[in-house]
Formats: C-alpha cells, sequence, structure tokens
C-alpha cells in the first residue's frame, strides 16, 4: 500500500527556522546579560554611582569592554573572592580574553607578564597611550629597568633603534624565537638593519664571516662608552683586532675554531695565570675542563671587570645556587656576598687552602673586614680546642656561618642561649 | 569480624612498617689519629676494600694514615709519608693491597706499595687520538683492579688495567654542569655523579656512554660531591648539606642519613666515602677533621 507523504507546510517550516534562530540569539544575549540588566542598563548603570568614572571614558585610548559598557565582562556586580570585584584573580582575568599573549613554547617570556601583572604596564580602563600603556614609548620600559635607562641614556656612542623605541628588537611580552624577549635570535636581528656585506664593515671585523657569530658576544645592543659600542672591557686581541691570535684565519674552512682549546689556548698569554694556578693545592676544577676559563669569562668583551660573563652573584651561582639561596633566604645578610663579592674570600682560581679561601687561617680571613676583638673576647685560634672535637679549634666558623643562616647574626642556633651550650654543656638547663 | 581485622593489622603493621624503614647506619665511632696522637687535618679521602685496611688521605698534613680494622673498632694508624705525595685528595686499595693516591698539586695519581713505598705515577698508555693529556679529579677501582679516572680535561672517564695501559674509555653525557666522582660496582656499571645538577649517569659494562640513571636529586641534596655502590645502594654524599642520600640500585631515593653538626654522627662538609666488603662505611669528615665509621644495619 502506497504511504501517503506528510507534506508540511512552508509557513510552519519558516516559523521553525526564525524560532531556532531567536533561541540562539537569546542564549548569546543571555550569556552576555547573565546578569539580567535591564535594556540599555548595562554600563549607564554602573556610572549612577561610579561617575567620576565618565572621564576614563574620554581617553583616546578605551578597552574594548569598557567602551562597549560591559563592566561585568569583568567585575562581579554582586560579590567577588577578589579585589576591586573582579571577576576572577588579578593575574587570570586578562588571559580570559587575551589568550594568545604567550606563545606555546616561548623562549622568554616578560616577568610581569608570566605573573599575570598586566596593570603593571596597562590601564586595565583607558589611557591616553595606545593599547591603554600607562606612559608612552620607552619611558614605560624605564620605569621597571632605571638602571639600563640610565646607561641608554649617559653612553656616549648609542645606538639608534634602542633610543627610538625599546619594541624595535624586543616583544613586549614573551617571544617564541629567542631568549631576552627578542624578537629574532642574534645575529638574524641585528641583520636585520646592519648589511654585513659592505667593505668597511668586512674590513672593521677583519674579514671574519661575523654575520654567522653573535654580535653581543663583542657589541654591548644599548650602547656603550667604547668606540664600536664594545663592551666596556675588551679583551686585548679583539681591541688590536688581532683575532687570528686566538681564532683559525678568517678565509679557513672553519674560521671561528679556535687554535688550541681551553687551558691551552689562554695560556699561551696569560702562562703565568696558568702556573701559578696549576701550582697550587687547589684548583677550582672549571679552569681545568674542556671549556676552561671560557666557563667564567668572556673571550671577546664584558660589561663586568676582568671579561667575567656576568656578575659574580649570577655566574658563581650558575655552579654554587645552593650557596647563593642560603644568603637569600638570611635573616642576616652578610654584605660580600650579598653584593656579590665572592672573591673578597675566594680565590677564583686556585687556591692551597681550602674551599679556596685567600688566607690559611679562617679567622685571619675575617679579621681582613671585621676587627673582632674589639667588640668580643670569646677564646679563639689554635690553641682552643672546640670541646665538641677535639680535632677542631675554635674559630668565627664554630659560631658564625658566612654565607648565612635562617638566625640573626649569621649564628647556627636562634639563640645565644642554644648556641653558648653546644659546647658549655655544663650550662645547659634546657 | 571486628576481632579479626584487629588481629591482622597487629600482624601486618610491624611488617609494613619494616617494608618502609630504609638502612640504617650505625655509629661505630671515628678516627682521629694517628698512633703518635697527631691529629687528622681537613681529611679529603677514605679507601677501603676486603683487607680490614682503612686508609685516610690526610691532607691537611700531606700524609696518608693507615688504620687496620679490627672488631674493637679502628686501631691506632700508621702514618705513610712520602716525598712525592704533597697533597693526597683521594686514596683507593685495589684486590692487592695497592695504594693509589690522587695528589692534587701534581694531578696526578701515585702507586704507593702496601707497606707505603712509593712505586710511581700512573700514566695512561695507549691513549686513543690526539687527547694524550688528562687532568684526573677524581677515582675509582673495581674488583679487577681496573682504574676508572675522571678526566676533566678531556670530558671522559679512562679505565685502564691494573698497569696503566689504556682500556677504553667513556664520553661525558652532555650535561651542564659537572662531573665530580665516579664509581663502580661489582658487575662494572659505571656511575657518575654531576654536583651542580645532582644526576647521576650510569655506564653498563663495556659501554662507551653513559645514560641518565637519576635526575631532581636537588630536592634532596645540597651540593652531592661523593658517591659510592655497594651491592644493594648508591651512598651520595652532600659536602654542604652535611649529609648523605641512600638510593636503591633502581635509583629511587630510600632515605637521608645524618645532619650537618659537630657531634659524633655528625657531619661537616664530609668530602669522600668508602664502603668495604663487611658493611662498613667510612665518611671523610673534612670540616671536622676525623673520619667517621658506621655500620650498615639491614
Amino acid at each position: 500500500m502506497k504511504k501517503d507523504r506528510v507534506i508540511v507546510p512552508y509557513w510552519i517550516l519558516l516559523l521553525l527556522v526564525a524560532s531556532s534562530v531567536c533561541i540562539v540569539g537569546l542564549s548569546a544575549e543571555a550569556q552576555q546579560n547573565k546578569f539580567r540588566l535591564k535594556p540599555g542598563a548595562q554600563g549607564k548603570i554602573c556610572l549612577s554611582c561610579h561617575g567620576e568614572f565618565g572621564k576614563k571614558l574620554k581617553q583616546p585610548f578605551v578597552h574594548t569592554p569598557v567602551k562597549a559598557g560591559e563592566c561585568s565582562s569583568c567585575h562581579n556586580p554582586h560579590a567577588s573572592a577578589y579585589g576591586k570585584m573582579l571577576a576572577a584573580a588579578t593575574n587570570k582575568i586578562c588571559f580570559t580574553c587575551h589568550t594568545n599573549i604567550v606563545p606555546d613554547q616561548a623562549l622568554s617570556t616578560h616577568k610581569p607578564v608570566g605573573e599575570g601583572n598586566c596593570i603593571k604596564c596597562h590601564d586595565p580602563h583607558s589611557a591616553k597611550n595606545k593599547f591603554n600603556l600607562l606612559s608612552a614609548g620607552n619611558e614605560l620600559c624605564f620605569g621597571c629597568h632605571a638602571g639600563l635607562a640610565d646607561t641608554i641614556k649617559k653612553v656616549k656612542f648609542k645606538h639608534g633603534p634602542v633610543e627610538k623605541s625599546c619594541l624595535n628588537c624586543h616583544s613586549p611580552h614573551a617571544s617564541g624565537k629567542s631568549v631576552g624577549l627578542l624578537q629574532e635570535k642574534v645575529p638574524a636581528l641585528c641583520l636585520k638593519c646592519h648589511k654585513t656585506e659592505t667593505p668597511i664593515f668586512q674590513k672593521q671585523h677583519m674579514n671574519y664571516p661575523v654575520a654567522k657569530a653573535l654580535c653581543t658576544s663583542c657589541h654591548d645592543p644599548h650602547g656603550s662608552d667604547k668606540a664600536g659600542m664594545l663592551y666596556a672591557n675588551v679583551h686585548q686581541p679583539v681591541a688590536g683586532k688581532m683575532c687570528n691570535q686566538c681564532h683559525e684565519e678568517p678565509g679557513s674552512s672553519k674560521p671561528f675554531a679556535t687554535k688550541k682549546s681551553g687551558l691551552d689556548l689562554c695560556k699561551g698569554c696569560h702562562i703565568t695565570l696558568v702556573n701559578d694556578a696549576l701550582n697550587k693545592n687547589r684548583i677550582h676544577w672549571p679552569v681545568t675542563d674542556k671549556t676552561g676559563c671560557l666557563n667564567c669569562h668572556s673571550p671577546h668583551a664584558s660589561k663586568e671587570a676582568s671579561l667575567l660573563k656576568t656578575s659574580l652573584t649570577d655566574l658563581c651561582g650558575e655552579c654554587h645556587a645552593d650557596t647563593i639561596e642560603r644568603q637569600k633566604q638570611a635573616d642576616t645578610k652578610h654584605p660580600p656576598v650579598q653584593e656579590g663579592l665572592c672573591m673578597s674570600c675566594h680565590a677564583p682560581h686556585a687556591s692551597n687552602n681550602l674551599f679556596l679561601i685567600e688566607q690559611a687561617s679562617q679567622i685571619e680571613l675575617c679579621q681582613t673586614c671585621h676587627d673582632y676583638e674589639k667588640h668580643q673576647t670569646h677564646p679563639l685560634g689554635e690553641k682552643t680546642v672546640d670541646p665538641r672535637n677535639k680535632n677542631v679549634r675554635v674559630t668565627c666558623a664554630s659560631c658564625h656561618a658566612a654565607h648565612g643562616t635562617a638566625n640573626k647574626h649569621l649564628l647556627y642556633y636562634p639563640t645565644s642561649t642554644e648556641l653558648c651550650v653546644q659546647c658549655h654543656m655544663e650550662y645547659d638547663r634546657r | 569480624m571486628k576481632q579479626f581485622i584487629a588481629l591482622v593489622s597487629i600482624v601486618l603493621f610491624p611488617l609494613a612498617m619494616q617494608a618502609g624503614e630504609t638502612v640504617k647506619l650505625r655509629p661505630m665511632g671515628s678516627a682521629y689519629s694517628d698512633v703518635a696522637d697527631m691529629g687528622i687535618l681537613e681529611p679529603e679521602g677514605v679507601g677501603c676494600g676486603n683487607k680490614s685496611v682503612l686508609l685516610v688521605a690526610d691532607t691537611g698534613h700531606g700524609r696518608l694514615i693507615s688504620y687496620s680494622l679490627l672488631e674493637g673498632g679502628p686501631q691506632p694508624g700508621v702514618e705513610i709519608r712520602i716525598p712525592q705525595m704533597g697533597y693526597p685528595q683521594r686514596v683507593r686499595m685495589n684486590s692487592s693491597g695497592a695504594i693509589f693516591v690522587l695528589d692534587g698539586r701534581q694531578h696526578r695519581i701515585l702507586r704507593i706499595s702496601p707497606l707505603g713505598e712509593y712505586i710511581g705515577t700512573v700514566e695512561a698508555e695507549g691513549l686513543p687520538g690526539k687527547a694524550i693529556s688528562w687532568i684526573p679529579k677524581n677515582f675509582a677501582i673495581d674488583a679487577q683492579d681496573n682504574l676508572y679516572i675522571l678526566d676533566v680535561i678531556s670530558s671522559r672517564v679512562l679505565v685502564l688495567n691494573s698497569e696503566g695501559k689504556f682500556q677504553r674509555q667513556i664520553s661525558y653525557p652532555q650535561s651542564e654542569g659537572f662531573f665530580s666522582d665516579v664509581a663502580v660496582d661489582a658487575q662494572g656499571t659505571v656511575y657518575l655523579l654531576n654536583s651542580v645538577t645532582a644526576a647521576i649517569y650510569s655506564a653498563a659494562q663495556n659501554a662507551d656512554t653513559f645514560s641518565p640513571f637519576v635526575k631532581g636529586l636537588k630536592e634532596y641534596v645540597s651540593f652531592p660531591t661523593a658517591l659510592a655502590v655497594d651491592r644493594k645502594h648508591l651512598y651520595v654524599v652532600d659536602q654542604n648539606g652535611g649529609g648523605v642520600v641512600l638510593l636503591s640500585r633502581e635509583g629511587t631515593f630510600e632515605g637521608r642519613k645524618l645532619s650537618r653538626g659537630w657531634m659524633e654522627g655528625e657531619l661537616r662538609y664530609p668530602s669522600d666515602i668508602c664502603l668495604d666488603d663487611k658493611g662498613g662505611v667510612f665518611i671523610a669528615d673534612r670540616g671536622n677533621n676525623r673520619v667517621q665509621i658506621f655500620m650498615v644495619v639491614p
């Protein structure tokens, strides 16, 4: 038997389609108007109390949700577990809309971005500057990077793009291409402006193909007082343009290869220093490995004296992180440690004494700064045997830890009572 | 039913507790001086083995001290001084009692007879290629008397036989940090300790490369500088933290022993460890100018 076909009148179909559109639209609107504000009330209703906010709306750059009067995009109008009635934690709320600020596999992230501290740079409502920045241009960056600001302003040889804008080289949020928030790795970044094929460029670089090398090994990208924008301290062969003293000839198959490696290369000039180090009882082991001197020193130029790669705190901290950390957490700071003056006490290459201490006597070492005899009379020295151990003598280190402890005055124990009875056990009343 | 559960708990609880217990180190005293009562000073190394002898590199005095180990503890130590040995930093014994000393000033390993007579230096013969210079940072001796030398300048572990002839080399793994000790177990597996990253690498017998064995020891140690291995455990000496971390042979953390201080059972800047075949554990307690002796209690 033939079934009758069901014919749906067109007007019913039209009604169904129209209804679907309305439902979707209403859902979207409901989502936007989750607080069920009266029509036209979004934004305006907030201004009825927060009248002073009207001035913000007159700024040249207004945050889109603010402009649209969608205060509830960021703020909860009823109650909130977060400050300023924000709808989410301060360090997360911006990312609910701005999801791609930090790329996947970022090689470097700007600290305030990583901490979600967007308002360090941006006004969340409105500003005089594009992107709602709190200040314009480099002034914003200099607010935190004050030391660098000072350098950039004062150096004799300035780097043009740096003066104009930090963002000529750096990404403000994160970089998927390089460390240091650079938009590109060095030398690709530098080659965007600097033409390396010109005769004068090649002559200045002794015909070495430096377009494949690390420009920042010699040049300070923020400017310097040295011609050629070299770092403040330049290795003599570099200053003398004698690259081939260490490197193969520029026309060779491996022009940047060094003629020798490790200690063997450096002792060609620094023979006395190397021999002195090797003739001591204790050598700082990084001096002897394959990398040798370059573990700590830059071979070309550096901001730091003695061509150290970076500050001593950072440099020594690369291996001795636990010791640096101990000082950071210490109650009382020991200035030579805190200020990164490791060489006040330690010989960097070699010594005849434990821990590469310069002096044979620990007391003599401390006495270089502390005239302890003026403020205490506790017996110290070779004739004072530590009651805890007949082979140990009482020295400064019997009570104090030079790199810091959780207790005041670098003491091993929180109170003098607890400290003293370690040796004077007969007075232990605990 | 409740009574049954209570009974099972009473029986199983001690077993469960025992399963969680790690090895204990029973203190057996310390060696402070030699037979003439001259104290030890900044001892950097300890050597022991199957001869009931404890050797101490009394670095601060430029000598070795040899102690006979009897049931009552170490007997008064006999000094070994030779003009060629200015700054002994590590000392090891092979199966026949021959003594090997790493001298810090000469950057060479000295060979000394069991009676304390100087024989010569270990000269690595037959080194491959151009890498003929080597600087030993540390070394170990296996059951077959082969020497495993941490060659810092060439970033490798050199394996020499008992006569100093080159057998093979194991290149350092690609890693940040600095390798400061090497140990060998009875099966010939070589272990390498990175002090900066607090990681351990291993190479099976006859392998020429290292593989990661343990990472992430930073949670348990401040700055490890010495390593030893027995049948059941690896012992990692934490120089800056004044302790010893125990790892199973599979690399799992099994506990941290001892703590920083001056008293017996406490360590200050310990620098070396050795394990003998009777369960003895000897630690060069450098900052306390002594060698502490423990017995492993399973």
